[in-house]
């Protein structure tokens, strides 16, 4: 499945399905709008995802 | 958020709306406190329908979207001692066949999922740990699901070639709903 060029919104994705959800969206090529209440927790994955070229 | 996509990106193509709150502890009806179904209520079901809200918003001004709503086996059938859970992933259910309904000639498709218990971590750090083990024994496949499995469907869901898939609610179950 290829998501390039699509742009992706994703609540809770600071962990569960919504972290597993984005990091799968990212490798096929989405770009990414993640949101949590837990701010660290989605900062430290939004940092994680670009570094993986996201 | 919807504005931070349009802001960076241009455009809104797949919302996922996902962030939920688990039961804070298994409690019959009558003893279940006002505070929690509260809670229940703003962020199970608000929360999703205020996403909604923004997200079809935009992608009226666009030729299409998708939104995937995740409820619950809760949603799909009765969940004892999680009334108010339960009650509030319901309610997704009705958001997401109302709306997909009144924007389906708009391209815009909105269904949700259906997991049962899955370990992930909004599960592992709820009060509910002590029952996992019966409620897997509970499956036709002995077994929780892992978040992986679920997150297989979920892209299969929003996926730009499923695109006559509207206005479902799919259970990813382990068999539980056939049984």
């Amino acid at each position: 499945m290829d998501f390039t060029g699509k742009t992706a919104l994703i609540t809770g994705a600071a962990q569960g399905f919504g972290l597993l959800i984005a990091e799968s969206l990212a490798q096929r090529g989405a770009k990414l709008v993640i949101g949590d209440v837990n701010v660290a927790g989605v900062k430290k994955v939004a940092r994680d995802l670009c570094a993986k070229g996201a | 958020m919807v504005d931070a996509a349009i802001l960076e990106y241009g455009q809104l193509d797949i919302a996922i709306n996902n962030a939920g709150i688990a039961p804070s502890e298994l409690l019959p009806l009558h003893l279940t406190d006002e505070q929690t179904m509260d809670m229940q209520f703003n962020v199970n079901v608000k929360g999703v329908q205020l996403g909604m809200k923004h997200q079809i918003a935009q992608m009226l001004s666009q030729p299409e979207g998708v939104i995937l709503n995740v409820s619950s086996m809760a949603g799909l059938g009765g969940a004892p001692y999680i009334s108010s859970y339960s009650a509030a992933k319901h309610a997704v259910l009705g958001l997401t066949k109302s709306a997909a309904i009144e924007y389906a000639t708009k391209n815009i498709r909105i269904n949700a999922i259906c997991p049962f218990f899955t370990l992930t971590k909004m599960i592992t750090d709820s009060g509910l740990t002590k029952s996992l083990d019966k409620l897997a024994e509970g499956t036709p496949m002995k077994r929780l699901a892992n978040p992986e499995e679920v997150v297989a469907f979920m892209l299969l869901m929003v996926s730009p070639k499923n695109s006559y898939m509207t206005g479902q609610c799919v259970a990813v179950d382990g068999g539980l709903s056939a049984s």
